[in-house]
């Protein structure tokens, strides 16, 4: 194999697609093999994990409800890239309890600490992932710069979804290290719809009152007032996923939450929101969100790379709907010749402005090696 | 208005994260975790003021402290811990000295804030992105907050840490009290504790408990050939061991020197039953011992006296308990047979009477009924070279007392020492009665019996000097006896005394050679003049081939190594003319003379003063 990377695709949903790929790539000698495979696919696990036992090169990655390549959008299927450099997979296997004391086990990992860039893939229906980031960035000797983006399915059931040499797993972040420095540019193209809101009581993700009032009403009375929506005409989801919460920081950046489920007064998001934060209620437009995928890919492009690797928000794809196609497009035709491929995620993973890694939502993050 | 509102949202996002959290390390990294998030810091770094332990402290007037790094997060910086990088050293003491909040902007475009704890030291945050004035502002309040909050905290955890302290040195206080120090077993006082215990148990539920009394069998000459410390880690090595096969049912502990108990409890009350229980223990607690074991280097295989006793029994109160199990354990270690004893009552009947002979001992020093009996020693020529003092005691209603008696007693406890010093004054006054009579020319030399206790007496030899000095008698007319078993047991500490007492011109024998076990090498180190042969060797050595080639074996070692030879207990002619023979030509026996009283002794030498 030359210095290229290599990827093999399809959209056969069997697992005789996934042998056939994993022997092709196989036969192209490359260092490690990422793995992007598609939630419907349907694969029995014990046929899946039998297979990756067998393979004696590294293997990372994930399954995520969509895959792309260029910008052929996978729904069912799998993409195999083999990577021509070397690279260095950390696994932290943290189950949703306290037993584990993260802070020791990345203190422990010497060669992880000496890193500066690392891909995450990581379970998205994980508890802990925050936590992680921040004993990570904590930790570490250095700064470094991440991009990753959560696996697992849209039916927000846990399964296993990470690709290891053991087989699939859950409750698993893995941290790939390239030999070569990553760049990433990250986008969301929200803007605000209306606020800002004061959180006067919050627990973890549980935004449970804005203004000193339920939470819910706030965010009900807003979004109806303010668009042609009604929540008792259509399910939370279909219309929260329009109206996501912005975290507003010190520098003016928006922090977006997605909000997912509500109770009669409390609205769960996918990821914390501080208690006396101040928050706004966003909209999304077609043109924002695309246009800030295409900036994102520009500054991840600030310098030359061999591959770019996209993790994109899957409630951007239920927003757009048909017009994702458009963000795909537009991400193809400035990405330039290099192979580009990506999923679609259950969370984004990116540094902030001041360098801390942060669990975004809503958000892409594209990573270019 | 979104300003002001971000400000006041600001202000009570991280007022909120000042939690009550009692661990500062803790309170801190929350608060600057919400700080992360809320204002996009790149790092952030706390200095507190601390004392000369590194402790966080509250401050007043008189306090001594130091302003210094308590923690960072992230933790470093191009892998180097933050606290050591030159630009956080410098900013950090411009804070520290500005007692004011500053700010610096670095070379790479991010810049420094450095606030004031107020009392408790300072913070500084490291942003991509200036702040404002008004949020600069607004954080001070909060920070008037953390450092309440800091206070709080650290007069907490120094009380937290008083009361950990306290208790601690209760524990240790506690821990001391029960236990031994150098091996960590119980001690004395608390395995007695625990026997009380026991002994009450065993009769509320009707059942047994056995108390084993273990004595290391030569010990003391490990001590003294190898230093103490190698026989205290002997001891900790063993008591690891014995600790090893202690249970519930059976507690261990260090008794004295080397000595210790096991206490074993809940044994069933029927007596065969616990006795075979006990057996098996015992057994197992022999085999802990014997095991080999290792010390700087050298290989130790020790053995050990067992002695014990059951519990409860009639006519037994519980103070006896140990004593008896002890007594048991002397009696084993008497015994050259069996090593292991129950006590009987019989053993304390025969300490008793050990207890009136010695009573006895002690009153007869006081109505002097001990006197010194002389054995004249000879040459081949029949001139009298000198004499072994021997003792006699002259008891009121039994008579004459034989020494075989009543020495091994004396032995046993302190009374040899005064018997012995007795014995070296009367020999030294007896001397000086000699020498003023004026000794013949072949007279060599008085000898008096020295026991091990009088060897290991500190003040020994200053004893025999003072006496000499006292008499004004001849070094060299005295002469003291040992015995090789005594000189093994502490044989560079004996050989430093007798080489001491050499130059002084006291020369020592050494007495009943062949029947102990010294090596040749031992033998060669000694600085002796005369090897005596045993009596045994000589009864019937002209009839007797093995005791004739013990005693010319004797005699070639004391040609070879340039000491005299006596042979004792020369009774006929024929043994003395194969002792001729064999090239011994000094002599003590009945064929001579027996042992005589100073009196006789007197007449049998041809003295040339006139004062006969």
């Amino acid at each position: 194999m030359n210095n290229q990377t290599v990827t093999w695709h399809s959209d056969n949903n069997s697992i005789d697609a996934f042998q056939e790929g994993l022997q092709a790539i196989i036969a192209q000698q490359p260092q490690s093999i990422m793995i992007l495979s598609c939630s419907d696919n349907h694969y029995i696990e014990k046929d899946i994990n039998a297979l990756l036992q067998n393979i004696d090169i590294s293997v990372c990655g994930g399954i995520y409800t969509h895959v792309f390549i260029g910008k052929t959008l996978l729904e069912q299927g799998v993409l195999f890239v083999g990577l021509a450099s070397a690279v260095t997979k950390h696994q932290f296997q943290i189950n949703n309890d306290d037993s584990i004391d993260i802070s020791q086990l990345i203190e422990n990992n010497t060669a992880l600490k000496k890193e500066s860039s690392c891909l995450m893939f990581y379970d998205g229906l994980m508890l802990n992932t925050e936590c992680f980031l921040d004993e990570l960035y904590s930790t570490l000797d250095r700064e470094m710069t991440v991009a990753g983006g959560g696996a697992g399915h849209l039916d927000f059931v846990q399964r296993p979804c990470i690709y290891t040499n053991q087989g699939l797993k859950s409750n698993i972040i893995q941290l790939i290290t390239p030999s070569t420095p990553l760049s990433t540019g990250i986008g969301h193209g929200w803007t605000i719809l209306d606020g800002p809101f004061l959180v006067t009581e919050s627990e973890g993700a549980m935004i449970k009152s804005l203004n000193y009032q339920d939470a819910f009403s706030v965010y009900k009375e807003t979004v109806e007032n303010l668009s042609h929506y009604k929540f008792d005409q259509h399910e939370f989801f279909d219309i929260s996923r329009h109206f996501p919460f912005g975290i507003e920081n010190i520098n003016g950046e928006l922090l977006v939450r997605d909000p997912i489920v509500h109770t009669q007064s409390s609205i769960q998001c996918v990821g914390n929101v501080a208690n006396s934060s101040m928050v706004y209620i966003l909209k999304g437009e077609k043109n924002s969100l695309i246009t800030s995928a295409t900036k994102a890919l520009e500054k991840a492009h600030s310098r030359a790379c061999s591959y770019s690797i996209f993790f994109d928000c899957i409630s951007r794809k239920l927003y757009l709907e048909d017009d994702f196609t458009q963000e795909l497009e537009m991400l193809f035709k400035h990405n330039g010749d290099q192979p580009i491929f990506g999923v679609l995620s259950l969370g984004e993973i990116a540094n902030d402005q001041g360098g801390a890694m942060k669990l975004l939502n809503k958000s892409i993050v594209i990573g270019c090696l | 208005m979104n300003k002001a509102l971000f400000i006041v949202s600001l202000q009570h996002e991280l007022a909120m994260a000042v939690n009550n959290e009692f661990d500062l390390d803790k309170l801190l990294k929350h608060f600057i975790k919400v700080c992360f998030t809320r204002l996009s810091l790149s790092s952030a770094h706390v200095y507190l003021h601390q004392n000369g332990n590194g402790r966080p402290i509250v401050i007043d007037d008189q306090t001594q402290f130091q302003t210094r790094h308590f923690l960072s997060v992230p933790k470093n910086k191009e892998g180097k811990a933050w606290q050591d990088t030159t630009i956080l050293i410098d900013f950090s003491q411009k804070v520290i000295q500005a007692q004011n909040d500053i700010s610096f902007k670095q070379t790479n475009g991010s810049f420094l804030y450095g606030f004031d704890l107020p009392n408790h030291g300072i913070i500084i945050f490291e942003t991509r992105v200036e702040f404002e004035p008004i949020i600069e502002k607004a954080l001070q309040p909060i920070f008037n907050k953390l450092s309440s909050s800091c206070y709080s905290n650290i007069v907490y955890n120094s009380l937290l840490l008083e009361m950990q302290a306290r208790k601690e040195a209760d524990k240790r206080a506690m821990y001391e009290a029960q236990h031994d120090t150098l091996t960590g077993l119980f001690n004395q006082r608390h395995i007695k504790d625990l026997l009380e215990q026991a002994h009450f148990q065993a009769i509320e539920k009707n059942h047994l408990g056995c108390l084993i009394f273990l004595g290391l069998s030569r010990f003391k000459a490990i001590n003294d050939e190898m230093g103490h410390s190698v026989g205290d880690k002997i001891l900790m090595t063993l008591a690891e061991r014995l600790n090893a096969i202690s249970s519930e049912q059976l507690q261990v502990a260090r008794f004295s020197g080397d000595e210790f108990i096991l206490l074993l409890s809940c044994l069933p009350k029927h007596e065969q039953k616990a006795q075979h229980i006990v057996d098996e223990t015992i057994l197992n607690i022999s085999k802990t011992i014997n095991l080999p074991l290792t010390c700087e280097g050298s290989l130790f295989k020790l053995t050990c006296s067992i002695g014990y006793n059951f519990f409860p029994q009639n006519n037994m109160q519980q103070k006896d308990i140990i004593p008896f199990a002890n007594i048991a354990m002397h009696e084993a270690k008497r015994s050259a047979s069996l090593k292991v004893q129950r006590y009987e009552k019989e053993m304390s009947d025969k300490i008793h009477l050990k207890n009136a002979y010695v009573k006895e001992m002690k009153q007869a020093l006081r109505n002097d009924e001990f006197c010194l009996y002389y054995q004249p020693q000879y040459n081949q020529n029949k001139e009298i070279i000198g004499a072994e003092a021997l003792l006699r005691w002259y008891h009121p209603t039994r008579k004459m007392v034989s020494p075989e008696v009543y020495i091994p007693i004396a032995e046993e406890s302190s009374l040899i020492l005064d018997i012995g010093l007795w014995v070296l004054e009367q020999a030294c006054q007896d001397l000086k009665i000699l020498e003023q009579l004026g000794l013949p020319a072949s007279f060599k030399k008085l000898s008096i019996n020295v026991s091990p206790k009088q060897l290991q007496q500190a003040n020994f030899k200053d004893l025999v000097l003072f006496n000499v000095e006292k008499n004004k008698i001849q070094p060299k007319h005295l002469g003291l006896e040992l015995t090789e078993n005594l000189l093994v047991e502490s044989f560079d500490q004996s050989i430093i005394l007798i080489e001491e007492l050499k130059k002084q011109g006291i020369d020592c024998s050494i007495d009943d050679f062949g029947t102990g076990y010294s090596s040749l090498s031992y033998l060669r180190r000694i600085p002796a003049s005369l090897l005596k042969i045993d009596r045994s060797f000589v009864i019937n050595i002209d009839q007797q081939t093995e005791g004739a080639a013990i005693a010319k074996m004797i005699i070639s070692l004391g040609n070879a190594l340039n000491m005299d030879v006596l042979a004792e207990g020369v009774e006929t002619k024929e043994e003395l003319a194969c002792l001729v023979s064999l090239g011994c030509y000094q002599y003590q026996g009945y064929l001579f003379s027996r042992p005589v009283p100073f009196e006789d002794f007197l007449a049998l030498l041809p003295f040339s003063a006139t004062a006969k």
